[in-house]
């Protein structure tokens, strides 16, 4: 039996219709299962797509913030409204290259497709640094 | 996840259950990249039981079709449900993979 290394850093509910979840999660794939019922448990509408928004968002910092450092800690921060959902994830990698991350990668290439699939699903996707980390924020409206 | 593999004349069938995403894919590879080095390069990959895709998982079933590819063999995949379907789309993959309804189906297209 796996152990979930979590720390709680905040969250409430309210009416059922707005929410937010704030937490720190190791940089490791076993937690992947974790983050893929989050939005299902709360029976949030596009659930899916936001689950694959969160995935890809959680996998680019695992892979190009920590470069697959199992120690390091990342931030989620969830938000969610009536209509829209926003999703933070914060690491302390340098964030995304400033060209080329939206575009499709060529079509035989194993990596790159990540930020293209969080772009196609996305309202609005946002990366930023703040006191020294990296902000990946994303958008996603929801009916 | 979790993959069983069945031998249809000539064809490799992979039945995935569950998730192929960045957890997952150094299993998947661990199962297939063997059974292409023995000399499997026709496969069928059976994703009627499978509910989640990453892009890591995506990035994991075009390295064995390039690996098949160059020993002149394919990988078919069927049974997408609407989510990894749509998936496929954004990402283009179904211009890469032929898709088929299901596993019987695609093992035929090898014939």
């Amino acid at each position: 039996m796996s152990t979930i290394h979590l720390k709680m850093l905040g969250g409430h509910l309210e009416k059922s219709v707005r929410g937010r979840l704030c937490f720190e999660i190791l940089s490791d794939f076993s937690y992947l299962v974790f983050l893929k019922r989050i939005f299902k448990g709360y029976h949030m509408p596009e659930s899916s797509i936001l689950n694959q928004i969160l995935v890809e968002a959680f996998n680019n910092a695992v892979v190009h913030a920590h470069h697959h450092q199992k120690k390091q800690w990342i931030a989620i921060d969830l938000k969610w409204g009536k209509k829209k959902v926003c999703i933070r994830v914060i690491d302390k990698g340098p964030g995304l290259p400033r060209k080329g991350s939206s575009h499709q990668p060529q079509k035989w290439k194993t990596h790159g497709r990540g930020f293209a699939l969080m772009n196609a699903l996305a309202d609005k996707v946002l990366s930023y640094r703040r006191q020294g980390k990296h902000i990946l924020e994303v958008w996603k409206s929801c009916a | 996840m979790q993959m069983k593999t069945e031998e249809k004349n000539g064809v490799t069938v992979l039945h995935i259950t569950g998730s192929l995403d960045a957890e997952s894919v150094a299993g998947f590879k661990k199962t297939v990249y063997p059974l292409v080095e023995e000399g499997h390069h026709s496969f069928v990959m059976d994703c009627s039981r499978l509910d989640f895709v990453d892009s890591m998982g995506l990035g994991a079933m075009i390295s064995l079709l390039r690996r098949v590819r160059t020993k002149k063999g394919d990988v078919k995949v069927s049974g997408l449900n609407r989510d990894v379907r749509s998936i496929f789309e954004i990402t283009r993959l179904h211009h890469l993979f032929e898709i088929c309804p299901d596993w019987e189906m695609a093992c035929q297209q090898f014939i």
